[in-house]
């Protein structure tokens, strides 16, 4: 168990997770996770199929509510409470694999809602904002247009603008390049390293096993809702203990 | 006489009348649409909640004044309330005593009825990742219904909005039988003092047809603002390959609306 002040102390983990038990019905799909992320730290998780890696990053903005352990987020312990469960999705930005982006609102409305809605930051305000992140995703040419007339990389360069314009200091990826066509995969990665460059704490789900190596701290492998290795990127990729781990890397890098 | 069936002599003197009739016929029109839209909301609200007593309620009123001839109901307000002493004395009879009132009465519920399903089957039909997303961004329950989930829902069940106007529209033809003359009434009025079986009544339906298409060209007005998001910039449209995540049509919708 880990203990830990309640308050945001400067030396707080950014996340930190202990004991984290989540079912589906009957279903365990996180089964005991322990996991300690730093400041700044840029995690990716991998695993099979299944293996929990979602539940998990979800459970860490609520979108999952856990039914055991406990979640820390910035010193802010997660519960069930509305107020609570708000603030600390302000400071987590999230990235879909499907982008998720508001279809009836151009590429720049979609980036000004949030801020909008959550800090009632001025429209003027707000438009100087997401075009800033629109342009660190380098498409501020754009910015006017409706999602229904980007390409799956442009849309998903959008949803990452959209979560920076809160300006969060944790961003969490559920496989964001998973449902993009071969060619488009590469302008996603770059925007994603240049973040990593900043910063800002990242946790990603993907098996961008080159991304993986360029940008990871540390990597965690999960299989059955258990975290089943997690080891320094170099380490992990060059000496992986477990058996579950090497079968797994050994068909990814296939 | 001509060869024609209506006698327009008839017809040009009956416009007055007939144009009275058609307002009739758009107040009882405009009203209802708007008290059973109001009253459709809270309801869907409790046929959607987690609590079962709720949604168990909800789900009664709608079984109820969806399964309830309108004509019967008209007659359940119009003849039926008038035997509660109690509501003959207290105030709310200035609304159940007239013929009007209760036509108003009986409307609102029929249409706030079928409202409900059709604000059900739009809200269900908006993609839940989507939802998800606007929840991850930290914005309130409230703000991601009015800003992300009923602007959507409005453009999955435009369509069927539509299609319940229009019937409603034909609809409050009934109101005739509690003595209201709507424009249906006025044409029946027409016939009986000419015994001419054509013209009124094509008259009438001259006007409820211009007043159908009105509306559903509104309708489609609307429609096309809505929807602007997938036919601007078509110029663009070339250098914007594939097009993914593009607002689909809510094919889920017929499931949930029968
Ligand atoms: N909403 C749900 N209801 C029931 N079971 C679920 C739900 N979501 C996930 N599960 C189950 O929980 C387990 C973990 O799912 P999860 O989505 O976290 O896996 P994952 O590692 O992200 O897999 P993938 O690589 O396919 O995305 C799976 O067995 C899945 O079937
Ligand atoms: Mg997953």
């Amino acid at each position: 168990m880990i203990v830990q002040a309640d308050t945001a102390g400067t030396g707080a983990p950014a996340i930190a997770i202990a004991g984290l038990v989540k079912h589906y019905g009957s279903h365990r799909a996180l089964n005991g996770i322990d996991l300690d992320i730093r400041r700044g730290e840029k995690i990716v998780i991998c695993g099979p199929s299944g293996s929990g890696k979602s539940t998990l990053i979800r459970c860490i903005n609520a979108l999952e509510h856990h039914d055991g352990g406990s979640i820390m987020v910035n010193g802010i312990r997660l519960s069930a409470d509305e107020g609570t469960v708000q603030d600390i999705r302000q400071e987590v930005g999230m990235v879909f694999q499907h982008f998720n982006l508001f279809p009836h609102l151009t590429a720049l409305e979609n980036c000004m809602l949030a801020p909008r809605l959550n800090r009632g930051i001025p429209k003027a305000r707000a438009e100087k904002l997401a075009m800033h992140y629109l342009e660190r995703v380098h498409l501020a040419d754009h910015a006017r247009k409706y999602p229904a007339r980007l390409s799956g990389g442009q849309q998903q360069r959008v949803a990452i603008a959209r979560a920076l314009c809160m300006e969060p200091r944790i961003l969490l990826f559920d496989e964001p390049t998973s449902a993009l066509d071969p060619e488009m995969v590469g302008e996603v990665l770059g925007v994603m390293e240049g973040l990593a460059i900043s910063g800002v704490t990242m946790v990603c789900v993907t098996h961008e096993m080159g991304f993986a190596r360029r940008v990871a701290d540390r990597c965690v492998f999960m299989d059955h809702g258990e975290i089943v290795e997690c080891a320094e990127a170099e380490a992990f990729f060059q000496a992986p203990v477990s058996l579950r781990l090497r079968n797994f890397l050994a068909q990814i890098l296939r | 006489m001509n060869g024609l069936p209506i006698d327009l002599d008839l017809a040009w003197e009956s416009l007055p009348a007939l144009l009275d009739g058609l307002k009739v016929t758009a107040i009882l029109t405009a009203l209802p649409l708007l008290f059973g839209l109001a009253l459709a909301f809270p309801i869907c609200f409790a046929r959607m909640s987690d609590r079962r007593w709720l949604a168990f309620l909800a789900e009664a009123f709608v079984t109820f004044f969806r399964g309830a001839p309108l004509l019967i109901l008209l007659y359940l307000v119009y003849y039926g309330l008038g035997q509660i002493q109690a509501l003959r004395e207290g105030p709310f009879w200035i609304l159940f005593g007239s013929p009007f009132g209760c036509a108003i009465v009986a409307l609102s519920l029929n249409h706030a009825a079928y409202m409900v399903e059709v604000l059900r089957g739009s809200l269900l039909a908006v993609p839940h990742g989507i939802v998800e997303a606007s929840e991850a961004l930290g914005i309130s329950r409230r703000n991601v219904f009015i800003w992300v989930k009923m602007p959507l829902a409005i453009r999955y069940g435009l369509k069927a909005y539509q299609n319940e106007v229009v019937s409603f529209i034909k609809g409050t033809a009934i109101v005739s039988v509690v003595t209201i003359t709507d424009l249906t009434a006025v044409a029946n009025t027409i016939f009986e003092q000419t015994y001419d079986p054509f013209t009124p009544i094509l008259c009438a339906a001259a006007f409820y047809w211009a007043f159908v298409n009105v509306v559903r060209l509104c309708f489609n007005l609307w429609r096309r603002w809505l929807n602007r998001h997938n036919t601007e910039d078509a110029a663009a449209d070339a250098e914007a390959p594939g097009r993914v995540n593009a607002l689909r049509p809510a094919s889920d919708l017929k499931q949930v609306m029968p």
